[in-house]
Parts: structure tokens; sequence; C-alpha cells
């Protein structure tokens, strides 16, 4: 009898955090960011993440806009097969003219909700592949950013969004080739398709590949290249090109697992090579953040 | 205290800060007595206007755009349109005491080294167009002779600024440019062919222009 009851209590010891890890769970030890994840059932993750980037623009119309924004994203997975998330950023961005002339603005941006499908996954014990697809809509919950003073609205590029539903799509895919190493690939997409103040806001697309080392369970580190593309927004309905065109980044990602249920990822995009019109430069994209498994 | 903080959060904050100002000012000392002109002939004027349709700063040339320019020779560049030009025109009367205010610019940091005066025809919307009948002219003169001179010609002149440089502590500025149209008037001959067009070209010694910072 007494036997028994140690080999159960000893089974639950050793078996509640199999259960509770995440990676585990979906039998595959890579550590993933949320968008490349396995979703399994009744799984619901936690993220906050940062992110630090600004632009330049020279010539006529110099400028420098800088934006520091914190995400909140909750996901839940039904099944195996679909998982929904809602992302709220709240947003720091500040527009520095040549005039010398500085609009600030703090407030919440632009909600967006979604759902991922697991597209195909590699059904052994351990997935060495999964591709999802993922649909979204961003809502126009950010509000137009007023002088408190004068009551006028900032610039457009001083906004923290342009206003407009937004729907967003994206792809994914993640092969594990061995313990160690793993490949990843996302694109991403959004059309806005309208906005405030007569600005509607330009769409966009992003691709990231980037091949992951993870030498410890708890330590991976990833690098790859990270192209956007940005289409042109239109005022008044005339086309206005500034910041139009296609730029490159060097994407390096740390990786990190602490216990079981959080991961922490720090993170630069550095770039390497752009082609937007209108003098506009881009600068680098510093980002952290963790997400946790709640259930 | 909490609670505000949230509401700031969701509703949002924003604020402009600092910002270059620079006000322009068009002051007219009036033709109000008889006037002798370049052939000694005196004349009063009656009715006289002028159209001032644009002011625009122009920056100071860079030490490389010198050497470029005598280099190659290439032509002086205009300054860039909206943040560096008003370009509201306005008719002003030559023959009664005016203080006009053109307006504000913003423009970038820097020196300025040039303050460029466009006289232009006047469009229906220039101010104080209708009551003065310029639409369409740049300047009319009318003496008390009967010479009168009017026209649709255009012209621009270039002042220099000696002291015009915006900074973190320099925001401000005024930009007062004074016409002495009684002056001026000695050096237009109303009976000349092309009148018109001499009268505006030798505008330039009866301007001045003073910069005051902040």
């Amino acid at each position: 009898m007494w036997k028994w009851a140690a080999i159960v209590v000893v089974a639950t010891a050793v078996a509640t955090p199999a259960l509770a890890c995440p990676t585990c769970a979906c039998g595959n030890p890579t550590i993933t960011t949320m968008g490349l994840d396995a979703p399994y059932e009744n799984r619901l993750r936690l993220g906050l993440s940062t992110r630090a980037w600004e632009t330049d623009t020279v010539g006529a119309n110099q400028q420098q806009v800088r934006e520091l924004r914190f995400d909140l994203t909750v996901s839940f997975a039904p099944t195996e097969w679909l998982q929904f998330f809602l992302n709220m950023p709240l947003q720091m961005r500040e527009l520095a003219t040549a005039n010398l002339q500085r609009q600030r603005g703090v407030g919440p941006g632009d909600l967006e909700l979604g759902a991922r499908w697991v597209v195909t996954k590699d059904e052994r014990l351990t997935p060495r592949w999964l591709t999802s697809l993922s649909l979204g809509v961003m809502f126009p919950t950010s509000p137009v950013m007023t002088d408190r003073v004068s009551g006028r609205p900032l610039d457009t590029d001083a906004q923290l969004s342009l206003g407009g539903f937004t729907p967003t799509l994206g792809a994914s895919n993640l092969s594990l080739i061995n313990q160690k190493w793993s490949v990843l690939a996302m694109v991403n997409g959004d059309l806005p398709l309208g906005g405030r103040s007569r600005v509607v806001g330009p769409g966009g697309v992003r691709g990231l590949a980037a091949v992951q080392w993870q030498p410890f369970l708890w330590l991976a580190a990833r690098l790859g290249p990270e192209v956007r593309w940005e289409g042109a927004r239109w005022i008044d309905g005339v086309e206005d090109r500034a910041g139009a065109g296609i730029s490159a980044f060097a994407a390096p990602d740390l990786l990190f697992m602490l216990g079981t249920r959080v991961v922490i990822i720090a993170g630069a995009r550095i770039p390497i090579a752009s082609a937007l019109e209108g003098g506009v430069r881009p600068g680098p994209v510093f980002t952290a953040g963790f997400m946790t498994d709640v259930l | 205290m909490k609670h505000t903080l949230l509401l700031l959060l969701l509703a949002g904050c924003a604020e402009r800060v600092g910002g270059t100002d620079v006000g322009f000012t068009l002051e007219v000392l009036p033709a109000t007595q008889a006037v002798a002109d370049p052939h000694g002939v005196t004349r009063q004027l009656d009715v006289g206007y002028l159209t001032v349709s644009k002011v625009a700063l122009v920056a100071c040339p860079s030490q490389a755009r010198r050497l470029a320019d005598w280099l190659y020779s290439s032509a002086h560049a205009h300054g860039d349109a909206s943040p560096t030009a008003i370009t509201v025109p306005y008719v002003v009367s030559l023959t009664a005491p005016s203080t006009l205010a053109l307006g504000h610019l913003s423009p970038p940091a820097g020196r300025w080294c040039f303050l460029q005066l466009f006289f232009e025809p006047a469009d229906a919307d220039a101010v104080g167009a209708a009551e003065a009948q310029m639409e369409g002219e740049a300047l009319h003169l009318r003496y008390a002779d009967g010479a009168d001179v009017h026209g649709a010609d255009a012209l621009s002149r270039t002042l220099r600024l000696d002291s015009l440089t915006l900074s973190e502590a320099t925001l401000d500025a005024t930009v007062t440019v004074k016409l002495d149209a009684q002056a001026w008037l000695q050096q237009v001959d109303p009976m000349a062919a092309d009148a018109e067009w001499l009268a505006l070209e030798s505008i330039g010694p009866a301007l001045s222009v003073d910069v005051v910072t902040r």
C-alpha cells in the first residue's frame, strides 16, 4: 500500500512539470515566440513586448520619428490546430522637425484581434515542422493625438495610428533540423482600408527568415535577414510616396527559457540596406519581451 | 491619481513644444509729398498700390555650396516652398502709412542670409485687391498730373539679412521690411516706356530690413 502511494507521489511530482512544460507538451524542445509556437488544447499564453524604433528623413523635409511601444498579447488555443490572439499596444511617439519643434503623443494603439490556423504539422511525437496561417484585423482604437494646449491635431507622422480598419495576413513555418538547429520563416502583411483625417496609411509586407541555434534547452540564438516593403499612403486621394519602398535588416535575437513557462527574448533589427523614397532612412530597432504560459 | 493616469493612457495625451517662429511685418513710409523724378520733374502721387505676392527666406550658402558655385557657376537656388515662404499676396498702399502683418513662418533652424520679396500681379484672393482695384496688376501709380503707371509685370528683390540665426537658444524672431515710398518714387520715371518694369526694378534701394531675435 505504502509502496503504491510512494509511486503515485513520485509519478505526480515528475509528471507535473512535464505537463506544464510548453515545449514538452507540443513535443518539440525548440524555444519559440508567439506566432511560431505550436498550439495545444487550452494553451493560454500571455506576452508583453517592447520595441523602440526610429526613422530619419533627410533633405528638405528633414525630421526624425521615434517610438517606444509596449504590446500586450494574449493567445488562446482551443485546439491544437487553432489559436486566437489579441494584441493591444501602448505607444509613445515623438516627431522632431527641422524647425526644432517636438510633437509627442502617448496613448493606446490599434487593437488587433485574429486567429491562427496550423495548416500542416508533422504528426510525429516530436514534430519537425509546423506551418500556419494567420488572419486578423486591427481596429482603430488609437485616439487622434491633439495638442493639449491648442487643441490642434498633431502632424500625421506624430499620430500613433492613422485610423481605419486594417486586415492583416500572415504565414509562418518552423522546421526543426535537429535538437540544436531550426529554421523559421515568417511573412506578415497589412492593408489599411481607410483612415481618418483624409489620410490612408500605407500597406506593408514584412518577411523574416532566420536560423536558430539552441545550444541548451534554456538558451537559443537566431539570426537572419528581415525585409520590409511599405507602400504609399494617400492624402486626400493623392499618393504620397515618402517612406515607400523596401528596406532590409539584420535580425539577431536571443531567447531564454526561464523554468518551464517563461520565455524572454531580446533582439535588434539593424538596417543594412534601404531604398525608401523621400529621403527616409530607417534606424535600428530594439526589441525585448517575455511570454508565459498561463495554462 | 492612479485612475487619472489610467484615463490619460486610455484617452491619449499629446503636446507640441518648441519650434521656431518668425513673424514678418511690412512698414510703408508713404509718399505724401510731391517728389522730383529722375528728370527733375516734380509730381504728386494721388494713387499708389503695390502687390507683394510672396515673402521667402533663403538659407545661407554653405562653404561647399560656395565652392561648387565658384567651380561650376551654378544658379543660385531659391528657397523651398512651404516652411520658408509666405505665399498670401497683399496689396499695400503707397500713399498712407501702414504696418502690415504678413504672417509667420516656422523655418528650419540655421542661418538665414536673405529675404526675397516677390512683386507679382494680384489675384482675386489677394488681401486688399478688391478695394484697390488691383486684380491682375502688380503696381499702380497715378499722379496728379495724369501720369499713370500700371501693369502686370513680375519681379523679385533679394535683401540681405544681417543676423537671423535660429537655434534652441533663439527660436523667435521678427523681420520688419521697410519700404520708403517717397525715396522710391524719386527713381521712377512715369513717362518712360515700360515704366512699370523700370519702377519695380528700382525699388531695391528703397527697401530695408530689420531683424530682432528673442
